[in-house]
Formats: structure tokens, sequence, C-alpha cells
């Protein structure tokens, strides 16, 4: 048996194809067509609230950014907070790292004039140990009572990522006599290690070397001798 | 306003020119319908989802004269009827691998009007009649109707060889009925 259909044009079936409608038949179209319509105008509708969904969204979406974005404060904005902030509250950390450099000339500029004596306190195998306070600032003075006063500002690199804001108070200058005699306190503490080494010669050519010699805060000190060989 | 512009204006989303367009073709297709689906409701629902479907794709149709605007409308429709009775399950073909061959007497159906072919094909079962219409009234070969019901080519012959065996009954019975009336 072909595969081809033999029955290509048989008369029956253009009789079929001529039939237009079926007679009886309870067909009305304007009916069909308001249903049909229904369903057209539904699928346009529903199309339409689609998009004043995502329309929508999309306004909430841009109004939400917005709001965010307002509410964020911007670097300026933060440093004149801060400023305004500076008189009330005083190491209060702030946050931005950006904000170090500026911190840091106003600090250094406040904190010039303000430099604080200590007196050092002890001295240790012949080399000095002063006591450092730190400032705010980063500044750090260093006095010796006994010889003049010398003050030398250090420089200490603060690795804190947050930053003290400085308090402006205005610190009293003092004169070093007002703040009373050290020396009796230090000069013990000064005393107490000092080393010296030295060599005597003597007429008969005997030497005596001292390589070690402690000074006792008694007053009284210990000669090692040793007999040099001619 | 002829069917070039109506489809024109109906793919601008015209309602008038689609309406148009529906009144012209809605009977035909209606008929198409009822020989695949017995039921009147169903076939006109069916009717309606293909003019659905078509209004909703007349956008990607390119008009080419009336005669491929009525194939593609008729085709639309075909394929509405055989969704509906796959969904139905009433569309259930036993695979029958040989056929006999009956030569259908095309004379017989010649003689009868379009109204009792109509009626005749009607009468036939679902299966009979799927593969009747899709073979002797639309023209199609064994294998595109085998692949359009998802059957063998076998099948297809078996029940369209049955159909022509059912009809010719019901021929004779017309037949009879004619000669009765006649008589009277």
């Amino acid at each position: 048996m072909s595969n081809e259909n033999p029955n290509n044009n048989p008369q029956w079936r253009g009789k079929l194809d001529k039939l237009e409608h079926f007679p009886g038949s309870a067909f009305n179209s304007d009916v069909a067509w308001e249903k049909l319509y229904g369903r057209l105008r539904g699928k346009k509708e529903s199309k339409k609230i689609l998009w004043y969904w995502i329309a929508a969204a999309c306004l909430l979406f841009a109004v939400m950014i917005t709001i965010l974005n307002y509410q964020r404060p911007t670097p300026q904005a933060l440093n004149k907070e801060t400023a305004k902030e500076q008189p009330k509250e005083v190491n209060k950390p702030v946050a931005k790292v950006g904000e170090i450099n500026e911190n840091k000339k106003q600090a250094s500029a406040e904190t010039k004039n303000r430099t604080v004596s200590i007196p050092e306190r002890s001295m240790q195998r012949g080399r000095s140990i002063a006591r450092i306070q730190t400032v705010h600032s980063d500044e750090v003075v260093m006095s010796d009572p006994e010889k003049e006063p010398l003050v030398k500002p250090l420089q200490i690199i603060n690795t804190n990522p947050t930053i003290a804001v400085l308090p402006k108070k205005k610190l009293n200058v003092v004169h070093i006599n007002e703040l009373g005699d050290p020396i009796i306190e230090s000069s013990d503490v000064t005393r107490i290690e000092d080393i010296h080494s030295f060599k005597l010669k003597f007429g008969n050519g005997e030497v005596l070397s001292n390589s070690s010699v402690v000074s006792k805060p008694s007053g009284f000190i210990i000669l090692k001798t040793r007999t040099a060989s001619n | 306003m002829n069917t070039s512009e109506l489809v024109k204006e109906a793919k601008q989303g015209s309602t008038a020119a689609q309406k148009c367009l529906f009144d012209q073709f809605a009977e035909k297709m209606l008929l198409v319908c009822q020989r695949y689906v017995k039921n009147p409701e169903d076939a006109e629902e069916l009717l309606l989802d293909g003019f659905y479907k078509f209004f909703t794709k007349i956008a990607s149709f390119t008009y080419q004269g009336d005669a491929a605007l009525y194939a593609w409308l008729k085709r639309i429709m075909i394929n509405e009827c055989l969704m509906f009775l796959r969904a139905k399950n009433v569309f259930t073909i036993v695979t029958e691998a040989t056929a006999e061959e009956i030569p259908l007497q095309e004379v017989a159906l010649d003689n009868l009007s379009a109204e009792e072919i109509f009626k005749l094909i009607v009468q036939l079962p679902v299966g009979y009649r799927t593969v009747f219409n899709l073979y002797a009234v639309e023209g199609m070969n064994h294998g595109e109707i085998a692949e359009l019901l998802n059957v063998s080519e076998g099948t297809s012959r078996s029940q369209f060889s049955k159909a022509k065996v059912l009809l010719q009954k019901l021929l004779l019975q017309n037949d009879i009925k004619y000669v009765k009336r006649k008589s009277k």
C-alpha cells in the first residue's frame, strides 16, 4: 500500500468544502464574538496590569536607592559634623581613615604651644630612659633637670587607625621652677648606677686602671687596682 | 474592505477588523470543528480557542491570499480539535499492524449532498472519524497522520479501512432510507 493519498480530489470533498454552514445549527456569531472579544480584552488588560506592576516595582526600587544614598553621609558632611562635635566630645574615635591626615594637621597645630615638661626619673646603664607621656598630639618632651632643660619633641607615629579627637584645652604655661625642685629625688636615681672608668699613673710607673668604678649613693668610690707590668 | 486589508488592520489591533474576519470565517471553521468533535458546545468552544490563537499570532502571519488564510485557520482549528481529543483521552486507537484494503464507494458519496456526507462522517466513532477526516478530507498521508496522532502508520491505515467499512454500511442504510423516502 502506498503512503500517498490516492483520493486527492474526489467530488464529495469539493462538496464538503463548499458547505458554508450546517442547517439547523444554533450558532450565533455575535454571541461567540462577544465571548472571544472578552478573552482578547482580558489578555490585553492583563498585559497592561503586568506592565503597571513592573513600572511600580522599578519606581519603588529607584526611591529606595535614593533614600539610602541620601541617608548615607558624605565625607564632607562628616567632617563638618566632627568639627561641631569636637568641643563636646573628647576622644571620640573616628572610623574614616581618610580623615587621619586632616585631623593630624589640626592636632599638631593646636598642640604646638602646649608642651609638657616631664622630669627624668631614671637613668640606667648610662642611657637615659625618659618617660614618655603621650599626649593626643603625639608629642613628647623630655627634660633633664640637671642640665639645661632640653625640649625635644619626638614624633611618634600612631599606627592606630582610630584617631582621637583633640580637646581644645588651654594649658597654662608654667615655668619649670614653679613646679618644685626635682633634683633631690632624681639625683639619687641618676647616681645610683653611674659607671666610670679611668687609669691612674704614678710616678714610679705603677698604673692603676679601673674598668669599673661604681659610684655609690653614699659618696664612697670603690677602686679596683691592678698593677700594670712595665 | 478586502481580506488583506482586514488582516493588516487586525495585525495593528483593530477590533473592527478582527470582528470582520471572525464573521467571515467563523461558520466554516465551526463546521471543521464539528467534523472532529461531535458535541456542538465543545466545537464552539474550540472555535473560540482557535480564533483566539489566530488573533494573538496574527502578527507572524504573512497574507498570501484568501486560500492561504483559510488553510492556516483550518490548520489551527484541526490542531485545537486534536489537542482537545487527546486531553479528553477519548482518542484511543488500538494498534493494528495489518489493514485490509477496502475500496470506498466514492460514487455513492458523490451522489450524496454535502450535508448528508457531513452527517455520515459525524456518525463515525471518534478514532475512525479522526483518521478519515485527516486522510480523506484534509488529504494527509498515513505518515503525517501517524506522526500527528502518535500512532504507527499501520494503525492509521487500519483505522481508515475500518472507517470505510462502517461508512459503506451507513451508506447502505442511507440508501435504503433514500429508496424508502422515494417510494413514499
